[in-house]
């Protein structure tokens, strides 16, 4: 008897469980992942005047993850992507990166400048996380063992073929330099070094001056001060907001020079508000806009579907980078060590544009393109 | 096992349950679909009509905006000429808009002529920007309708911003409109409608309004959104979809006239929260039909189960052999069927039950066939059965065999034998064998144990087996293995054989080798008698071999460990064979240990002889004579003429000789070979590097027999920089040596000269003027004062000491030098300019400095008679290698370097070194004093700088090119603001100055500049008018507040005004400008009395500081 009280029992609770079980799974939307998502954390400055790298570069992830998302997730497990504000601010940066790692992620694909990756590289080393750059570009970041990546190769040879271009394509012999102090990690960098090469092949700097991005009436003035030089041309290294600033406030008093910037200006931010002081801007660039490759083409026109506007190359390179991170992982199947390790391993990633060879301390190298701003386009400079 | 089977009782009770409540479900579920189908119908609905009625109000909302910005616009051109107050007003009405919701951080008017009219705020950048490129600006003009921008944080703003574009009469108005406050706004309007989010984005997609400003903020793209997405393509729907495991009620709408989607989403969950109600009734009428199903399930039960239970005890029964029980027909159709199964099942067990019968036959004729004989025992040793085999063995039939004990048969004993198998097959319940010998034969004899069903011991089987044969041929096998044991006893090597990881023989040479016992070699694996470092080695061949691979080398060598912890290194022949039928490697180990260490010793000698010819600071190398062909070199010697060592050793040594040396070496060598002895010390050479540049050596020379031929072997030393440096020490020490005389000469002549002037002033009182011989005399004061600037330069050789030095920046003391070179230059020289940005200060005088550059730029002008370009370069750097090949002195590092390059008729080589020297000069006579470039030379040193001359310049065809390099001051922080400071020139205030100067020049130059700086000047031309004209402006109540004294004046001196004007105002303000620096009695006389005392030439700024302390500080003492 006693057992037969318990099958009762057990059938009304089966009944019971049936029942809510089937209204449940009518009001409730069902859990498809049977397993954890795998999290990956995004950082770099999302607000305020440095905001169009992190923008782009956040929007090249997140339509990498929807895609790997669509496809299955990653080793059959969803992808789920946090982002957060370093504001270009050494202080918000180690706050932001802290909060990725304690929320556990992966892996993180930031930060987008290279002051930022300076200032967290120690957090990132000691918490054994991988951290992969899309855009940092200071050659001071080269050459480490660690857990830092880049997918942004390092600016020597850049600025190298910048003066050459400079000095024996355009024959310029004097020129001016202006360039962003709340960066110096990347635009003094890419300043001394550039300044170097040029002396060397001859080439004279009259005026090498920095401005804080921050105070527009500084960079405006910045910018006044290059007229009182005889240049033939000037280089820009600051933000693409600034550089447009500096370039319309030569424009307006009448110089008729060769404007350069530093890649770090090529964003869409120039190509939409850029106007005629962008006309003529030369740069060498880490990606083409109208490069044939049937891989990019195909990302622009997902990333034109997704976000109702052209690629810029932060926008190229976070997608690269996560493509990165998702290849790793793929095959290390582990966060920590093991992922660094597997990128070391793998070494040669196809970027969708050129292949990304990344040396021994995952430093890599690949093709850069000159180019030219011609009817508020960019294009290869013949 | 029996698998427990469903209870025929729980299955009627299941059928019930669910014939009972299907039709519940069945009702109530489409019931309960039915409802909330209705009810996501109804909050889509009202969505749907709540996203259209705020896209309506939002548009009001950025209407309100427009108006706000017109009424802006038009009182900006109100106000246009108050511009002070215009910024103050329109702030207090943008705080008053801001307080209803209109947020307008700045705007522009353009005019129709393309430009930017006014701005607010005023001090906004907006002027600087091309406002009319923006899309937004160029669509308003284009269609004469207001239009908006997409989100994006515009030039000069650091926040996300859309900007209004609006046409407003002959002007377009462009306001900037901040998305934080107007999120708050549009937000407000969700509030009203309950809990539901609403998201406005621009017509890409970028969020403007979202109930988390932080996504705002940093302008996400929702373009992804079902409803964004939707009123993107569509002009909104409503839909229901699921993001993030969240399923979403949502509706879109446009806000009118613009293309921006509006959203309005409420979770399902919450929309679903209603039917808890219904639920609960549902749940409570479910189990009440569980329970009604229970009780007629088993009501039911009981009547169907009674027979089923009655049929299973006849079955039973039958199982246990009653063949004979019937069973009962039963009630049921299914149950009669069950019966007639088990019948058929009956009738197939008596069929095989026949078929064992044959099988048994079957195996007698097998038993019979086997050509052993076999019999099988009962436990007291009673032949049971026999086959064939047997029978014709012991001679008698099977049945008289059978009973009979087989010890009788075969031994003809009363008891078994004492080693008889069959007794300890018996003892033991195993399979036993023996050897035995029947009628000559030998019998292998193998009893086996028999058992019965229960597993008892119940009889034996024995076999026996001739193996005569088999026992001959073992034997012949054993001898040949002893002989090949001895053989690998005695062998020298080490053998082992090695299988599955193990060692399964060892020779006894191996213990030897190792010192490990056999039973240790052969218990562990191999591979830990191996030295770790190549174990992997040894191991990888081992499989490879095994595997068959012949691409292995025959032998290689390796390090076993010996029980002492030492290692050896041995030498090991493998092949692989078969060991007891499995694979193996057979292994010959010979001890190569002795060996390795005496090649190790005689390599590390090499190296050592190696290093030290290779390393050595000089250059040796080996020839071979005469043929001069050179047989070994060290790495000095390439470094040395800049060969590679392969292409040194393709050389002929007499091809590195200069001509002119060839017949001395021929002849030297000739004479040692002829047997004279070698010279002592080292032989100076000459030779020439591969770039073809001359190197000086010192070699030391030997012969000796290398490689079976006599060649010279030769130790050579690089003394081409000692020779340069030497040259440069003698060029320097006569310089000094000049520089002292021409100093001491100068001094003698300057006492000489002082008195011819010193007369000659006397006969100027007794002869006057327009009396014969006064010209005369005019023309010997006019010569002395001549020789006397010519005695002070060369004064200042001997001195060349600096005067006071602090941080200068040479681009300022370049840019002086030109502004004076303007002046005196031809117009047929170009002055061309390459000043280097970012230059660190030197440590510097800057007027000697600009004395120096002035000389230069002088030669430079005069070896330029037909003009041509005078270029200044200034810049930083490390100079480049050829010049310390040039000037070995000169100390590596940073330097300042300033150039002045000229394209005259340049130095020819051989005046090149000599043109510092005091003195020596190429010009015209009367032309040149030949001291400027000397005197130059002086300063620079004295500024631990250097100055080069290089003609014609590297890269050019003519002209000359002066280099001279200065180190980088390193200012500490203290002092580089102190360089700034000085850099300042402090403005005055209006106040009266007088400058008393003599000098009608520098009279001007200072009044202007006084008055450039914000000063009243009056000047005075002599000690006597300057004191005049000071009391004359006391007296008439509009004084003095300082004045300029120089103390060298006529009629009167500067020291007798400042004693007049103390005199008569003892709080007088005095600064005397002096020239007489070395009389220390008399500055220290007027540091006393003048407020300060500035030594001539003063740099502008240093006057001007120091008139500003003067005048900033008390007045009177």
């Amino acid at each position: 008897m006693k057992c037969k009280h318990a099958g009762v029992r057990s059938f009304l609770f089966l009944g019971h469980s049936v029942l809510v079980g089937l209204f449940l799974g009518a009001s409730i939307p069902s859990c498809n992942s049977t397993r954890d998502p795998v999290r990956i954390g995004f950082v770099g400055a999302l607000t305020g005047r440095y905001s169009d790298l992190g923008v782009s570069g956040r929007d090249g992830v997140i339509l990498a993850v929807e895609q790997k998302n669509r496809t299955g997730g990653l080793l059959g497990r969803p992808v789920s992507l946090l982002s957060k504000d370093d504001r270009q601010d050494p202080e918000a940066a180690l706050e932001a990166d802290r909060e990725l790692l304690s929320s556990g992620v992966t892996a993180i694909v930031g930060h987008m400048t290279s002051a930022m990756s300076m200032a967290v590289l120690p957090l990132v080393n000691s918490s054994n996380t991988v951290m992969i750059s899309p855009t940092t570009a200071s050659a001071l970041l080269s050459g480490k063992k660690d857990f830092f990546f880049r997918i942004y190769e390092p600016i020597d040879r850049e600025v190298q073929s910048l003066a050459q271009w400079i000095l024996i394509q355009e024959k310029i012999k004097r020129m001016g330099v202006i360039y962003d102090l709340n960066n110096a990690a990347f635009t003094l960098d890419y300043t001394q070094r550039f300044e170097n090469a040029y002396r060397a092949l001859g080439g004279q700097v009259l005026l090498t001056m920095g401005t804080e991005a921050s105070r527009t009436n500084h960079v405006l003035r910045g910018a006044e001060k290059l007229m009182d030089f005889d240049i033939e041309a000037v280089l820009v290294v600051h933000n693409a907001l600034d550089t447009l600033l500096i370039l319309q406030t030569l424009r307006k008093a009448g110089w008729q020079g060769t404007p350069f910037a530093s890649p770090w200006s090529m964003t869409k931010e120039i190509l939409e508000q850029g106007g005629a002081a962008a006309e003529g801007l030369r740069s060498i660039l880490p990606f083409l806009p109208d490069h044939p490759s049937p891989a990019y083409q195909e990302f622009r026109k997902a990333f034109k579907d997704r976000f109702r506007r052209e690629p810029d190359f932060p926008a190229l390179y976070g997608y690269e980078a996560a493509q990165v991170l998702f290849q790793a992982y793929e095959k290390a199947r582990a966060p920590g060590l093991a992922l660094a390790d597997a990128i070391l391993e793998i070494r040669e990633f196809q970027g969708l544009q050129s292949k990304i060879v990344m040396d021994e301390f995952g430093d890599p190298r690949r093709e850069k393109y000159p180019c030219v701003m011609r009817g508020g386009k960019l294009e290869r400079a013949s | 096992m029996m698998d427990r089977a469903p209870s025929l009782w729980k299955k009627f009770l299941e059928s019930f349950l669910i014939a009972g409540l299907l039709p519940l479900l069945g009702g109530s579920i489409p019931a309960l679909w039915l409802l909330w189908q209705q009810r996501v119908e109804d909050v889509e609905a009202r969505h749907f009509t709540l996203a259209k009625s705020i896209a309506f109000q939002i548009r009001e909302t950025l209407k309100a905006h427009e108006v706000a910005l017109a009424h802006m616009a038009g009182m900006l051109r109100e106000i246009e000429e108050l511009p002070p107050q215009q910024d103050s007003i329109l702030r207090d009405h943008v705080q008053a808009l801001a307080a209803q919701g209109v947020s307008i951080e700045a705007l522009a008017i353009l005019n129709k002529d393309q430009k930017v009219g006014r701005a607010y705020p005023e001090g906004a950048q907006l002027f600087k920007l091309d406002l009319f490129l923006r899309p937004e600006v160029r669509k308003a003009l284009e269609t004469g309708q207001v239009a908006y921008s997409r989100v994006q944080i515009p030039l000069g703003f650091s926040e996300p911003m859309v900007s209004i574009a609006l046409p407003l009469g002959s002007c377009t108005v462009l306001g900037f409109i901040a998305l934080d406050p107007l999120n708050n706004k549009i937000q407000r309007l969700a509030l009203s409608a309950g809990e539901v989010d609403l998201i406005l984005t621009d017509a890409t997609g970028v969020l403007i309004s979202h109930p988390d400003p932080l996504l705002v903020a940093q302008r996400f793209n929702l373009s992804d959104l079902p409803p964004i997405f939707e009123a993107l393509r569509n002009n909104g729907s409503k839909l229901r979809y699921t993001r993030d495991g969240t399923t979403w009620l949502g509706a879109s709408a446009r806000v009118p006239e613009l293309d921006w989607p509006v959203a309005v989403v409420e979770r399902e969950s919450r929309a679903a929260a209603f039917l808890g109600n219904t639920v609960l009734s549902f749940s409570v009428a479910f189990s009440g039909g569980v329970l009604l199903a229970m009780i007629l399930a088993t009501t039911l039960g009981a009547r169907l189960l009674s027979p089923i239970r009655a049929l299973s005890s006849a079955l039973n029964r039958i199982s246990q052999g009653n063949y004979q029980e019937k069973l009962g027909s039963p009630a049921f159709q299914e149950l009669r069927e069950f019966h007639l199964a088990f019948q058929k099942m009956v009738a197939e067990l008596e069929k095989r039950e026949s078929a064992l019968a044959n099988a048994a036959a079957k195996w007698q004729r097998t038993f019979d066939a086997v050509p052993d004989p076999i019999w099988l025992l009962d436990p007291q040793q009673r032949i049971l059965r026999a086959n064939r085999a047997a029978c014709l063995m012991l001679g008698l039939e099977e049945e008289k065999l059978i009973g009979r004990n087989c010890f009788q048969l075969v031994h003809s004993t009363d008891a078994p034998p004492e080693d008889c198998p069959h007794t300890l097959t018996m003892q033991s319940a195993q399979a036993q064998s023996a050897e035995q010998v029947f009628e000559g034969r030998t019998l292998l004899v193998t009893t086996a144990p028999l058992k019965d069903e229960l597993g008892n011991l119940s009889g034996l089987v024995h076999l026996a087996k001739d193996i005569t044969e088999r026992k001959k041929m073992e034997e012949a096998l054993r001898q040949s293995e002893e002989r090949y044991r001895l053989l690998v006893e005695n062998a020298q090597d080490a053998i082992l054989v090695a299988q599955e990881g193990f060692i399964k023989f060892v020779n006894p040479r191996v213990l030897e080798l190792v010192g490990f016992s056999r039973e240790e070699l052969t218990t562990r694996p191999f591979w830990e008698f191996i030295s770790p470092e190549d174990r992997p080695l040894v191991v990888e061949r081992y499989k490879r071999r095994l595997q068959g691979d012949s691409t292995l080398p025959k032998s290689y060598r390796f390090r076993v460990l010996r029980a002492t912890h030492e290692t050896r290194w041995v030498k090991v022949r493998a092949v692989p064979i078969l060991w007891e039928g499995r694979e193996a490697t057979l292994n010959f180990l010979t001890d190569i240990t002795e060996r390795l260490q005496r090649e190790e010793a005689l390599r590390q000698s090499e190296e050592r002889y190696r290093s030290l010819v290779e390393n050595s600071p000089d250059g040796i190398f080996m020839a071979e004579i005469p043929s001069g062909r050179i047989s070994f070199v060290n790495n000095e010697i390439c470094r040395m003429f800049g060969y590679t060592p392969e292409e040194a050793l393709e050389l002929d040594f007499w091809k590195v000789l200069p001509s002119e040396e060839i017949p001395g070496i021929r002849n030297l060598l000739r004479e040692v070979l002829d047997g004279k002895p070698l010279p002592q010390g080292p032989l100076s050479i000459k030779a020439t590097r591969k770039d073809g540049s001359g190197i000086s050596l010192e070699v030391r020379v030997a012969f000796v027999h290398y490689q079976d031929r006599q060649v010279i072997q030769a130790v050579v030393r690089d003394v081409t920089e000692q020779q340069l440096l030497q040259k440069q020490l003698q060029h320097s020490q006569r310089m000094q040596a000049l520089g002292t005389l021409a100093g001491g000469v100068a001094h003698e002549f300057n006492n000489l000269l002082a008195s011819i002037q010193g007369f000659a002033e006397l006969l100027r009182f007794t002869i006057r003027e327009g009396q014969e011989g006064y010209e005369y005399i005019q023309e010997i004061i006019s010569s002395c004062e001549r020789a006397g600037n010519l005695t002070a330069r060369m004064l200042s050789l001997a001195r060349a000491e600096a005067g006071e030095r602090y941080p200068v920046k040479v681009n300022h003391v370049i840019e002086n030098t030109i502004k004076l070179l303007s002046q005196t230059l031809p117009p047929s020289i170009n002055l061309e300019l390459n000043l280097g940005g970012g230059l660190p200060f030197v440590m510097a005088d800057p007027t000697q400095l600009e004395q120096v550059l002035l000389n230069l730029a002088l030669n430079a002008r005069d070896a330029m008679p037909n003009g041509g370009t005078l270029r200044f370069v200034s810049s930083l750097g490390v100079p480049e290698p050829e010049l310390f090949r040039q000037y070995p002195h000169l100390p590596t590092g940073c330097f300042v370097e300033i150039s002045i390059q000229d394209e005259g008729v340049g130095i020819p080589k051989e005046h090149l070194e000599r043109i510092f020297e005091p003195f020596f000069t190429t010009k015209e006579a009367g032309k040149g004093t030949g001291l400027g470039l000397s005197v130059s030379y002086s300063i620079i040193k004295a500024h631990n700088g250097f100055i080069l001359a290089q003609s014609p310049p590297p890269g050019e065809g003519k002209g000359s090119l002066f280099r001279v390099l200065l180190p980088p001051a390193e200012i500490s922080q203290a002092q580089q603001p102190k360089a700034r400071q000085e850099a300042i020139a402090p403005r005055g205030k209006g106040e009266r100055i007088l400058v008393g100067e003599d000098e009608s020049r520098i009279r001007e130059i200072l009044g202007k500049a006084l008055q450039t700086h914000g000063y009243n000047v009056e000047t005075a031309p002599d000690g006597e008018k300057a004191a005049e004209a000071y009391l004359q402006a006391m007296q008439a109540g509009a004084p003095f507040q300082a004045v300029i004294l120089d103390l060298a004046m006529p009629v009167r001196d500067g020291k007798w005004a400042m004693a007049r004007i103390l005199e008569s105002d003892p709080g007088a303000r005095v600064i005397v400008a002096t020239g007489y620096t070395h009389e220390m009695h008399l500055e220290e006389h007027l540091r006393q009395r003048a407020r300060a005392l500035l030594k001539k030439p003063f740099d502008l700024a240093v006057l001007l500081r120091t008139l500003r302390e003067c005048l900033e500080g008390p007045q009177g003492d």
